[in-house]
């Protein structure tokens, strides 16, 4: 009676999939290293690379780093000439979400580089 | 020998909650076994432990739990009980008539030779017997509930936590730079998740072990039996 209750329970534990044994979380352990190292590189040449974005009509320049950092805003003397305080600050704000856009571009195209052959286990 | 009193049934099940939650628990739980398998285990994390005690993914362990119906044993422990029941009432008016013997001499001693193991047999190896398996069926159906208990309670306390939203609204399977850098946030949350989930089954996992190695029932010698009726009754105390 009670083997019969065993086997009950011997059923819904085979239920289960056993996938997971030493040799997986050492592969686990090492997948979520490697990957880290990879983030520390691609963090690392991301705030090394500049990206530098200028607005339409080449007034306003600005530097930013493939990671988001603004290191800065360039704005020519002739702009404080021709154009009126409402119109720089529309000018210098589109070309920060242009720089924005334009860093995320430049971290894509550093993990193309980097990382080609990363392939993600599922 | 302790035993239950002859109307004795299993005790009420608790309140199950777990089917409410069940697919929201294990789309999470799925999130989790999916971070972990793409962004692999944080060394040194608590998850490590749990993985090698369970040999399986949460949402692996998880769907499990949720694939166990603890009415299955409690209605076959009910039955038993009830039957156990019919056995004892029988039992009494049959050892009545059977001992009561208005004869003696060769027919007597051999009718003693049969009837003495089968009234010992109906009045307490088989009412034993069956109080012990009932007990055993109460036990594991007690044991299924609080498994189940113990993953409802996990969902409630970590299922909208900071980690189950991370894990969420984390880019799983997006690729590029953005699911690298966030894999490494997905893999801490997902390995919260999962060692908190293991640690919400870990007790209770450990009384089932327990009820398996040492149920609630111990052998006893009921002497000789008749043949084709087995010859072992069981101490039980079915709580």
């Amino acid at each position: 009676m009670t083997a019969m209750a065993h086997g009950h329970a011997t059923d819904r534990e085979a239920r289960v999939p056993r996938e997971v044994d030493e040799a997986w979380i050492e592969a686990a352990a090492e997948h979520y290293r490697r990957l880290e190292r990879c983030r520390a590189v691609l963090a690392e040449r991301a705030a090394s690379a500049d990206v530098t974005v200028r607005s339409g009509d080449g007034l306003v320049e600005i530097v930013v780093t493939a990671d988001g950092v603004f290191r800065d805003v360039r704005i020519a003397d002739s702009a404080l000439r021709t154009r009126t305080a409402g119109e720089l600050s529309r000018t210098v704000l589109a070309a920060c979400q242009q720089a924005r856009t334009a860093a995320e571009w430049a971290t894509e195209k550093l993990h193309e580089q980097l990382f080609a052959g990363l392939r993600y286990p599922d | 020998m302790s035993r239950p009193g002859d109307g004795w049934r299993p005790a009420a099940l608790p309140d199950d909650r777990l089917d409410a939650v069940a697919a929201e628990l294990l789309d999470l739980l799925g999130l989790v076994d999916r971070a972990l398998r793409r962004y692999g285990v944080v060394p040194e994390h608590e998850i490590v432990a749990g993985l090698r005690e369970f040999a399986a993914l949460p949402g692996a362990v998880a769907a499990g739990v949720v694939d166990t119906d603890p009415r299955e044993p409690w209605h076959a422990a009910y039955e038993l009980a009830g039957r156990r029941s019919a056995v004892l009432a029988a039992a009494g008016p049959l050892a009545r008539d059977g001992d009561r013997l208005a004869w003696s001499g060769a027919g007597r001693a051999a009718y003693e030779t049969c009837w003495g193991p089968l009234s010992g047999q109906v009045a307490e190896a088989l009412p034993a017997t069956l109080a012990a398996t009932a007990s055993y069926g109460a036990h594991l159906a007690q044991w299924y509930a609080a498994l189940r208990a113990a993953l409802v309670d996990f969902f409630l306390r970590y299922g909208t936590g900071p980690a189950a939203v991370g894990l969420r609204t984390a880019p799983i399977g997006a690729g590029g730079a953005g699911e690298l850098a966030a894999g490494g946030t997905a893999a801490r949350a997902a390995a919260d998740l999962g060692a908190a989930c293991f640690a919400a089954l870990r007790p209770v996992l450990r009384a089932g072990a327990a009820l398996r190695d040492d149920p609630p029932a111990r052998p006893r010698h009921a002497g000789p039996a008749p043949s084709g009726h087995g010859g072992t009754a069981y101490e039980v105390d079915p709580g």
